[in-house]
């Protein structure tokens, strides 16, 4: 199965889902890669109806999470009603599909 | 000669009217929604003439094949055909047509919003959509489209279901259906306006004017330079 | 900078959708421009802003193109991407350019053509300057980006809907006095918003926004005649300076902010152009604000540092913020009426305020405007440009 990845700086601690050359916290250069899981919780989210080409969905939800520790990321929200501060579990799944290609990702449900 | 044309002559459904609605849009303009009497059909045959030219989003195709449907109407030669106006004080803003398949099943022609970016267009695919349904009581109606654009949001925006079998009659296009399930999941989204209508307003929309060629197509084509 | 940057002339199309193709908007921008300066074979350098031809037009290139149809080489010319920001960019680099005394006049030309692709591609077009990892792939688009903003800013400061479609009122009453905007209708709050058929008329695009809280998509351009001193006050314009400039940057991914509601790169480039021009914000009469959004006018409005933090609204509320209100903001529509060709935008902004200050935005123009600000707002907020504008004579 496919991982979506998440940094931590080796010298001060600082997790980040994107991948950076240095570290946003301490400019640090050495990270070490792990997968991102667990629970998470709900900081903002939007219900998006006016979509690209590559979705035929009505709408999608979007949101934007914070991990345990402390690590942040934006993934797909499978739940009907989100509320900012609930608690979410992620998992992998297709977000998008591209040239018939499935792209996975964090889905939080 | 009378008798010939007897022959020709489309056998007609006395059909339930379409009771007219209005609608306040965006502009806080109110457009009144009303079915059009057969006597009006030269005034929007002058309408869709107009609109024979405009490449723009396939307003040529659709007005000329609406141009037909209107006249197939007025001549005799289209049976159970409707058609429905958007109208602000009396002026025509946009027009849907249709006709009755059999009491059950509806085919939807045409739709045509004469000014830009006020949702004309969805009011009254939404309003012809109401008249098959809930007045004309059918279980579903028949669509396809020339526009694309048009289309694929009405297809993701009611989600309406495939007909590869069905033949609509504006050629060997996709064909695509609104069930009644369909429509009553996407009614409280789609679907607007208050009824009944005011004496008032409907004496100003008892006569349909419609602008003079070049404004019109100003309108619609937008200031194309 | 070694020596003041004037605007000697300003131009641009109409916006909304343009029946020629890309060069022939970026033509008509720059003969406008050229036009009003009356200043064309002077020219030493050409700089062009635009974000997306290369995938919505096929075309790359544009410096040079332009200058073939211009027939100014040898002219150097050179394209500007920076997103939605690329027309502030650009003419932050052509002022440079003057401002260093590497040339004595700059030509800026922002450009864009939106409308050969259908809406859905054109929405995955902005949606590219997402992050493509962490953003792009999961669908985001920018109301997305602004819906998720929205929700947080709205709920920390008491913003209702109702205030986000006054800013659309605002910006659309503005629209109808400028015959360069995409849309030139007003809009009535019941229609938008307090009626139930607001449902149809003003659709969820990205929640809690709605149509009307979003730019549309549009086609134009925009042009700029910078040059010194000197060159500007042959054309026997009134003299308007360039008299600050400032840019920042943000994370790329928006969640990667400590607190995504800090717009860091608009407080930052307004810090640095108000500094670079030696005024306060209280010293502005008139501003062009990025509005892609509805929420971003008010966001702005209190980040760039015009109104305190969370009193944007209650400004906007109390007409501070319309046309003869204590500070206009986006006179000429904003991007929300005028429309937003993405490259266009920045050089547009500029062009609006060059106009104000010289007097000549017609119906919509602001009283005695003598010092005007634009924030010209790339990526969702990462890269970020501000200029001040002063009328000198
Ligand atoms: C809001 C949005 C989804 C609406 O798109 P749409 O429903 O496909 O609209 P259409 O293109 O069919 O427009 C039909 C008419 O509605 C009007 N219209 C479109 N968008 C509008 C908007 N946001 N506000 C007001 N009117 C709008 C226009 O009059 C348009 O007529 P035109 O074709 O003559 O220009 C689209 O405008 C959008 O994606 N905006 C955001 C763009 C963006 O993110 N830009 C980058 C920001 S940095
Ligand atoms: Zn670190």
């Amino acid at each position: 199965m496919t991982e979506i990845s998440a940094y931590t700086c080796k010298d001060c601690g600082k997790r980040t889902h994107v991948r950076h050359s240095h570290c946003p916290a301490c400019k640090g250069t050495s990270f070490d890669e792990a997968p991102l899981s667990g629970k998470a919780k709900l900081l903002t989210f939007t219900r998006v109806h006016a979509l690209s080409l590559a979705y035929e969905d009505r709408h999608i939800t979007l949101g934007i999470v914070e991990f345990e520790d402390g690590c942040r990321a934006l993934g797909r929200l499978y739940v009907d009603d989100p509320r900012i501060g609930m608690e979410l579990t992620a998992e992998i799944g297709t977000v998008r599909v591209h040239e018939l290609e499935e792209v996975k990702g964090l889905c939080f449900k | 000669m009378a008798q010939l044309e007897e022959v020709l002559r489309p056998q007609v459904w006395e059909f339930p009217p379409y009771p007219a609605k209005s609608i306040m849009l965006a502009s806080g303009e109110t457009m009144v929604v009303r079915q059009a009497k057969r006597e009006e059909v030269p005034v929007m045959l002058k309408a869709a003439a107009a609109l024979t030219h405009v490449e723009r989003d396939f307003y040529d195709i659709v007005a000329a094949r609406a141009y037909a449907e209107l006249l197939g109407w007025l001549r005799y030669r289209v049976r159970d055909e409707y058609c429905l106006v958007g109208l602000i004080d009396g002026l025509l803003v946009g027009l849907v047509n249709g006709r009755s398949l059999s009491k059950k099943v509806g085919v939807s022609y045409h739709t045509i919003a004469m000014r830009r970016g006020l949702r004309i267009g969805a009011h009254l695919f939404a309003s012809k959509m109401e008249y098959h349904v809930e007045y004309l009581g059918q279980q579903e109606v028949y669509i396809v489209a020339e526009s694309p654009i048009g289309f694929r949001r009405w297809m993701i925006e009611y989600g309406l279901e495939k007909r590869p079998q069905v033949h609509h009659e504006l050629g060997g296009v996709m064909s695509w259906s609104l069930t009644r399930d369909l429509y009553f999941a996407a009614k409280d989204r789609l679907v607007v306006g208050e009824r009944p209508v005011s004496d008032e307003l409907l004496e100003k929309s008892a006569t349909i004017t419609v602008l003079e060629e070049d404004a019109l197509i100003q309108q619609v084509a937008g200031k194309l330079k | 900078m070694l020596r003041d940057v004037y605007i000697a002339g300003c131009g641009m199309t109409g916006f909304g959708r343009a029946a020629g193709d890309l060069l022939d908007i970026l033509e008509e921008a720059a003969l406008a421009a050229t036009e009003d300066a009356g200043i064309f074979s002077e020219i030493e350098s050409v700089f062009v802003a635009n974000m997306g031809a290369g995938i919505l037009n096929h075309m790359s290139g544009l410096g040079s193109a332009l200058v073939d149809r211009l027939c100014l080489y040898p002219t150097p010319a050179e394209l500007v991407e920076n997103g939605p920001a690329s027309g502030g960019s650009a003419a932050k680099i052509g002022a440079y350019a003057v401002g260093s005394g590497a040339v004595d006049v700059a030509l800026v030309v922002g450009g864009e053509k939106m409308r050969a692709v259908t809406g859905w591609e054109a929405t995955d077009f902005v949606a590219t300057l997402s992050h493509p990892q962490a953003e792009y792939i999961y669908g985001v688009t920018l109301p997305a980006l602004a819906g998720m903003f929205a929700r947080l800013y709205m709920e920390k400061y008491g913003i209702t809907p109702e205030h986000l479609a006054r800013v659309a009122l605002k910006n659309h009453e503005n629209g109808t006095k400028n015959p360069y905007a995409h849309i030139q209708q007003a809009v009535s709050l019941d229609g938008i918003l307090n009626r139930p058929e607001a449902v149809v008329n003003n659709p969820w695009v990205a929640e809690p926004l709605r149509m009307f809280d979003c730019c549309p998509v549009s086609d134009g351009g925009a042009g700029l005649v910078l040059c010194s001193k000197e060159m500007a006050e042959k054309t026997g314009k009134p003299l308007v300076k360039i008299s600050g400039i400032g840019q920042a940057t943000d994370t790329h991914a928006v969640h990667e902010r400590e607190d995504p509601i800090e717009l860091k790169a608009v407080q930052l480039a307004a810090k640095k152009a108000f500094e670079e021009a030696g005024i306060k914000p209280s010293d502005v009469d008139v501003a062009e604000l990025h509005d892609a959004f509805t929420i971003l006018e008010i966001a702005e409005s209190e980040q760039v540092g015009f109104f305190e933090r969370g009193t944007g609204h209650i400004a906007l509320e109390k007409g501070e913020t319309s046309l003869g209100g204590k500070l206009p903001i986006n006179p000429s529509g904003g991007l929300k009426a005028r429309g937003h060709p993405v490259g266009a935008t920045g050089v547009a902004q500029l062009v609006e305020i060059a106009w104000q200050l010289r007097g000549d935005a017609g119906e919509r123009q602001v009283k005695n405007a003598r010092t005007g600000f634009t924030c010209n707002f790339g990526g969702f907020g990462n890269n970020v440009l501000c200029f001040v504008l002063e009328r000198e004579n």
